[in-house]
């Protein structure tokens, strides 16, 4: 039996530490990264409100910037990158599959309504995602058009799309292209869009941003 | 009549025995949330723990929800202690699991789930865990967090499996003794990198996965736990072995994508697509894929503003070198540099050395051969430089050393600079090992070594020797001093079998020493018997039995000598 006082090496040039695992595990505070090179796109001013109990939307600016720095966290040069092609998309899948993702025309537009719980409301999704002309190119790759969308304030399209299923709230999600321009209260934004709740109900939704 | 009323009333007790439909994680050990994960997927529950840092008790049951029966996995440290009753308040039933000892809950919950299958990795560091978390949901197994302190619990827990697999690096002992179970062993325990790629390989393999998370394995995310997509490692400066992964999987069309958790990974994945494109554009082939980031999470009908993503820090090894000294020895023309490793395990390293004179660049030393430096050692380096008319007051260095836990990854680095101090030294440190021997009773391997040179010397030491057949290297705690003319006993905490003793009759002892802390230049081997101290009380027991048979014959002769005279 190995205590703790040295280290195996059962493998040439690998090493084995028996150390107290406790004191690893516990409390155990992360150091966070150190920005010695790379950078990080962090959205800023998400800003979100509730429309009505059964939608909710949201809007903000994407920027990104890389910064050359030494340890002492001096900044040498940076970088910025000011946002433009992409799209955010909003999911209640912790993981969505965006290469699976396909188009939702108006025909599963009802599904949403099912999901959702929003019953035949005025303001359910029949009623709000009347038009199906939205294009998106999620995940680089994948190739959504005329997709059911809904224009908000400020000329946004809310898109959305589905992978294979269409018979849970994972199964679908609401994407926006990215831009630069006023969101619904004229300050600017790179995007904008809006999800459905249900009533009396609670989900968790996701945002995920892909950046061209 | 009754034997069918009994058998249902069981059946029921059976049916209703372990009712949650979810899991709920509280406690502030890594393992505990782990394992509940584990414990979750096994069962194909839903699970959710609070986050560390930053967790909110009403955040966490709003996202949980209501009516539901729950098992809540609290630690004797939770991070709130609101979550139990705010659960309940939003009409739950809820069954809390208080986790005293998170090494043995991981191993309670691996029998509660009832999994037949189970994975067994290394209970030090995360990075193991995570890379095999999806491969478990997807197949119901369990993770078991193993070494060799709790092997015999694990393997009580594990005997009657349909399935063991033995991932990346482990105990000996704990190969050893599950070896009789037939595991599969996956990855060679040498490059977490490595190994992680072949859990990767083999989950998109089996189950058609086209989207990895790609994340740098210091925290598990809300969506890794669910562990529906692979879970790919990365560090700032992506492994040549990943990219490679990637590149191909990605040509043969088996990966559309990938997926960032945060942003601190954005930079390096951006650039190692943009590469791989180019690439592929020069073969002639337009091939790409997608990269999406998840940044933040919402609970609109809860009313909560846009929120960070729940993590959990984990413990994922992070390797840690000083420069300790930058000498110039006038003696022999060299400049001596002198790394140390102040981190938790081994690490690979390379150095360079830039040498100004006047604030101008004179002469830049240094290799790229990358070299091993384990826990606790301080290793030297030489390089041959000429000042000779240069005035020494001018004369400054700056020492930088990459460094890494992958010899393929060195992503991190420290730096040294300052005026180049002139020594006259010449090592005249001699040490040599004395003997080896192996005390049972303290399951030791016990070297006796002595420093016969003129002052005092500073060595580190390692012992070789085969465990079960297979060569095995053991490092000391660190670098010793050792006085003029003294001896010293390193200690090898080691419990080593008869067959093991039986077939170490010499085992080779490395030591590296000099004359100067930090300098360890000089490096000798041995050859030396492995003597056997007998435990103290097999010993004694001994000689009790020789003096009593001694006692007993003395007794009988006397008897017999009383008996002729008559």
């Amino acid at each position: 039996m190995l205590l703790g006082a040295g280290l195996v090496m059962a493998i040439s040039g690998a090493t084995v530490t028996l150390v107290q695992d406790k004191a690893r595990w516990s409390n155990y505070s992360s150091s966070g990264s150190d920005v010695t090179e790379g950078g990080n796109i962090s959205a800023v001013n998400v800003t979100g409100m509730s429309l009505t109990d059964r939608w909710a939307a949201y809007f903000g600016n994407v920027t990104g910037t890389i910064v050359l720095q030494d340890s002492a966290a001096d900044a040498v040069y940076s970088w910025v990158w000011t946002g433009g092609d992409g799209e955010v998309c909003l999911s209640t899948d912790s993981t969505y599959a965006w290469g699976s993702a396909v188009t939702a025309g108006l025909t599963f537009v009802p599904d949403v309504d099912t999901v959702f719980g929003l019953g035949s409301a005025s303001d359910n999704a029949a009623n709000t995602f009347t038009t199906a002309d939205c294009d998106l190119t999620l995940d680089g790759i994948t190739a959504i058009s005329d997709t059911a969308n809904v224009t908000t304030a400020g000329g946004w399209d809310t898109c959305l799309v589905k992978d294979a299923g269409n018979t849970t709230e994972d199964n679908f999600a609401f994407c926006v292209n990215m831009d630069s321009k006023a969101a619904y209260d004229d300050s600017t934004a790179n995007y904008q869009v809006m999800v459905p709740t249900t009533p009396g109900g609670i989900e968790t939704y996701y945002f995920y941003a892909e950046l061209n | 009549m009754r034997l069918p009323i009994i058998a249902l009333f069981m059946l029921a007790l059976i049916l209703t025995a372990y009712a949650e439909d979810f899991v709920a994680i509280n406690s502030n050990d890594g393992r505990d949330v782990l394992s509940g994960i584990f414990y979750a997927n096994a069962m194909g529950l839903p699970v959710k723990f609070m986050p560390l840092p930053g967790g909110n008790a009403d955040v966490f049951a709003a996202k949980v929800g209501s009516n539901h029966d729950i098992l809540l996995i609290q630690g004797s440290t939770p991070i709130s202690s609101f979550v139990e009753s705010n659960l309940k308040n939003k009409n739950n039933t809820v069954t809390v699991y208080t986790s005293t000892d998170a090494s043995a809950t991981n191993l309670d919950l691996a029998k509660r789930s009832g999994a037949t299958s189970f994975i067994i990795v290394d209970s030090s560091y995360s990075d193991s865990a995570l890379s095999v978390l999806p491969y478990a949901a997807l197949t119901k197994s369990y993770v078991i967090l193993a070494n060799s302190n709790n092997i015999a619990s694990v393997k009580e827990t594990v005997k009657d499996a349909d399935k063991i697999i033995i991932f990346g690096l482990v105990d000996q002992e704990v190969k050893d003794e599950l070896a009789e179970f037939n595991p599969e062993i996956l990855g060679k325990g040498e490059d977490k990198y490595e190994d992680n790629i072949i859990m990767v390989k083999k989950t998109m393999d089996e189950f058609s996965l086209k989207s990895p998370l790609v994340v740098d394995g210091t925290f598990i995310e809300e969506g890794m736990a669910e562990g529906k997509q692979p879970i790919l490692l990365t560090g700032r400066l992506v492994p040549q072995g990943t990219y490679d992964f990637i590149k191909q999987y990605v040509r043969d069309g088996k990966l559309t994508g990938v997926m960032l958790v945060g942003n601190d990974l954005v930079v390096p994945i951006y650039d190692m697509r943009e590469r791989m494109v180019n690439e592929f554009k020069a073969e002639g082939l337009n091939k790409t894929f997608g990269i999406t980031v998840k940044f933040a999470q919402v609970v609109p009908s809860a009313g909560t503003s846009v929120l960070v993503l729940d993590t959990f820090s984990m413990p994922a090894y992070q390797p840690s070198l000083e420069v300790t000294e930058i000498i110039y020895n006038k003696d022999n023309n060299k400049v001596m540099v002198s790394v140390g490793n102040i981190g938790e395990g081994s690490a690979y390293y390379a150095v360079e050395v830039r040498i100004k004179v006047n604030g101008q660049d004179y002469k830049l030393l240094g290799s790229n051969e990358t070299k091993l430096i384990e826990r606790g050692e301080q290793a030297g380096s030489e390089y041959p430089l000429d000042l000779s008319g240069v005035s020494e007051g001018s004369v400054t260095a700056t020492v930088i050393v990459k460094y890494g836990s992958s010899k393929k990854s060195l992503e991190e680095y420290t730096t040294k600079e300052g005026p180049l101090t002139s020594v006259s030294y010449t090592d005249t440190s001699n040490v040599t090992v004395k003997y080896v021997k192996y005390d049972a009773d303290k399951k030791s391997v016990l070297v006796t070594l002595q420093n016969l040179g003129n002052g005092p010397a500073y060595l580190f030491t390692k012992l070789s020797l085969n465990i079960g057949g297979v060569p095995t290297n053991i490092s000391s705690s660190g670098t010793k001093t050792l006085e003029r003319g003294s001896m010293m006993v390193e200690e090898f905490p080691l419990e080593i079998s008869q067959a093991d003793l039986d077939a170490n009759k010499e085992v080779t002892v490395y030591v590296d020493y000099g004359g100067r802390e930090g300098f360890l230049m000089k490096k000798a081997a041995y050859i030396v018997p492995l003597e056997t101290q007998f435990p103290l009380l097999l010993l004694l027991g001994g000689i009790v039995l020789l003096v009593l048979l001694a006692v007993a014959a003395y007794y009988m002769l006397g008897r017999k000598g009383k008996e002729k005279k008559r």
